[in-house]
């Protein structure tokens, strides 16, 4: 039995019933667009939980210390040695405009410290430390 | 009617046609959704960590030690919640407002971040890292 309709049944156009689609598809991106952040991050290092306010400043160069206690600098993990030296000459190239340093929140505070340690011996005095707001 | 008579002309071939279109936008989509990442990154200001001994720091400043479970001022082990009035505590009579913050034994940097934070809420003097020198 044929459900009664007060108009007439259209004539199926599939682009009529895609319409819809397309709009929630439409805000989704557009919310993804302005709602999320693209960049390099790095699930393996989860940065300490703060209460502080501060903004990160966009585009600095990321060190990564990972829990382990490794260190890595454009995707490439590095010794205490090698680090240095791929830092050397960094900061007196006008470079040193300031460094982010990305660490897990288990990583030996210690490492942390090491890291800023070769960040000033190549001539960056100061540098962002990455926290969250909440945990993962 | 104004609907009747729209819906009921002639469809105009769409220049575009949908599919590809949509599967444009799925493709944005899926990128948008993969890529962008909803962490609520904030960052603290940090400077260089003196080394132990490198100079009279030592002397002028609160050394505040952050082991594992406890935390020591000036050697001797304090409860966290009292943290900030012993500090202040111990910086009076000194010249310099320094509290010389050190993660011992190992220390995770979550329990250093802690402790900063503990720090700055009590609004206490300047923090600087303390590091024991390596051998």
């Amino acid at each position: 039995m044929k459900p009664r309709f007060r108009r007439a049944p259209r004539r199926p156009q599939e682009d009529d019933n895609i319409l819809p689609l397309i709009n929630v598809v439409f805000l989704l991106v557009i919310f993804f667009l302005l709602a999320g952040r693209i960049g390099v991050e790095s699930s393996d290092v989860v940065p300490p939980i703060s209460k502080n306010e501060d903004l990160p400043a966009p585009s600095e160069p990321t060190l990564l210390v990972y829990g382990d206690g490794r260190f890595a600098l454009d995707g490439r993990f590095l010794g205490d040695e090698a680090l240095r030296e791929a830092l050397a000459g960094v900061g007196s190239d006008g470079l040193s405009r300031g460094w982010q340093i990305r660490a897990a929140a288990d990583a030996e505070a210690d490492r942390v410290l090491t890291a800023m340690t070769l960040l000033r011996d190549a001539g960056i005095e100061s540098a962002r430390l990455a926290t969250v707001r909440t945990g993962p | 009617m104004l609907n009747r008579s729209w819906s009921s002309r002639p469809r105009r071939r769409s220049l575009v046609s949908l599919t590809p279109l949509i599967d444009v936008v799925f493709n944005l989509l899926l990128f948008f959704m993969l890529a962008s990442s909803f962490t609520d990154l904030r960052s603290i200001r940090l400077d260089a960590p003196v080394e132990a001994g490198a100079s009279d720091g030592e002397r002028q400043g609160c050394v505040v030690e952050v082991a594992g479970t406890e935390v020591r001022v000036l050697g001797r082990t304090v409860p966290e919640e009292e943290l900030v009035a012993r500090v202040t505590a111990a910086l009076v009579g000194r010249a310099e407002g320094v509290i010389l913050l050190r993660p011992v034994e190992g220390a995770s940097l979550q329990r250093l971040v802690s402790i900063l934070d503990r720090l700055a809420a009590g609004g206490v003097g300047r923090v600087v890292l303390h590091q024991e020198r390596t051998p």
